[in-house]
């Protein structure tokens, strides 16, 4: 008997009946295509040039035009005070009009002294 | 269907494929696996529309479950006859009455035995015979005997011991000698 139900086991193995039909794997073939995960695309990143790291690193519009404001007025302080302090101070440096003395600065320092 | 272009390939390999988008990997688990699903849904229930309807359904939950399928953990074929395995008792429990009815009664029928002997005669009659078993009994039989299975992977998919198995299988066996013994010379085997 165990020959015949290990027969019977073999000849079931390549039965037809229990293989797919071509419709079968076609409907199958359809789902795994239909549910695939679509796979996750890196997109580049973004070039960025030099100028626009430098930009980006000073806060951008913001503190790019404060940096422009503060850079401009250095600029107008330089020229604004060059007559008065570096030309004629050194002048007065290199120039033999050079002595200045407690009294010239006003008050009565003498006495001051004196007192001292 | 294309022959497999990944032979050498595991399932747990094409899977990753299949979930990383490679629609090459879904061809060839498809040509590979669902022979398998649909056989094993078949013997279980004897129908090849539900067998179908069960292949479609197991197969469906493998592609929804490939993003997250942790390689090494499970076989897919093992994960795969569990899936199988439940769906058919789901729909053997929905239908027992009718499927039991359904059953023609070999011993009392010699009209449908003889059709049987010209067509297909042997496989139908043992799965006629399957499908009296106890469910448990069935599944193991077939696992074992026609899918060709080793006990610890039965063990694995039917969730019990080897010991378990074994005991399954050789009632099983019993049981389906029992079934087809009347039958033995109009199988032709009067003579083994």
């Amino acid at each position: 008997m165990d020959d015949m139900l290990n027969n019977l086991f073999e000849e079931a193995r390549g039965a037809p009946d229990a293989a797919p039909g071509d419709d079968l794997m076609a409907r199958v073939l359809a789902d795994a295509i239909a549910l695939q995960p679509v796979p996750a695309v890196v997109a580049d990143r973004p070039r960025r040039s030099l100028m626009r790291a430098i930009f980006d690193a000073v806060g951008g519009w913001q503190g790019t035009s404060g940096l422009v404001a503060a850079t401009m007025a250095s600029v107008w302080i330089g020229f604004a005070g060059t007559d008065t302090l570096t030309l004629e101070g050194l002048q007065a440096v290199v120039g033999g009009d050079t002595d200045y003395y407690l009294s010239d600065l006003g008050g009565d320092f003498s006495f001051t002294i004196e007192e001292g | 269907m294309p022959r497999d272009s990944f032979e050498d390939a595991s399932d747990d390999a094409l899977l990753v494929l299949y979930a990383n988008g490679d629609v090459a990997a879904a061809r060839s688990l498809t040509a590979r696996l669902t022979p398998k699903v649909f056989g094993h849904a078949f013997r279980m229930l004897g129908d090849r529309a539900e067998a179908e309807d069960i292949a479609q359904e197991a197969l469906i939950r493998l592609w929804k479950q490939a993003p997250n399928w942790r390689q090494g953990e499970a076989k897919v074929t093992t994960w795969l006859y569990r899936v199988v395995a439940n769906l058919c008792t789901d729909r053997l429990r929905r239908t027992r009455g009718v499927a039991l009815d359904a059953v023609p009664e070999p011993e009392d029928d010699a009209v449908s035995a003889a059709e049987a002997m010209q067509n297909q005669a042997r496989t139908d009659a043992l799965q006629l015979a399957l499908n009296q078993l106890p469910e448990r009994q069935k599944q193991a039989v077939i696992l074992r005997h026609i899918e060709g299975l080793a006990n610890p992977e039965i063990a694995e998919i039917m969730d019990v011991g080897v010991e378990a198995v074994e005991s399954l299988t050789a009632r099983g066996k019993r049981a389906l000698a029992k079934l087809l013994a009347g039958r033995k010379d109009e199988l032709g085997y009067s003579d083994g």
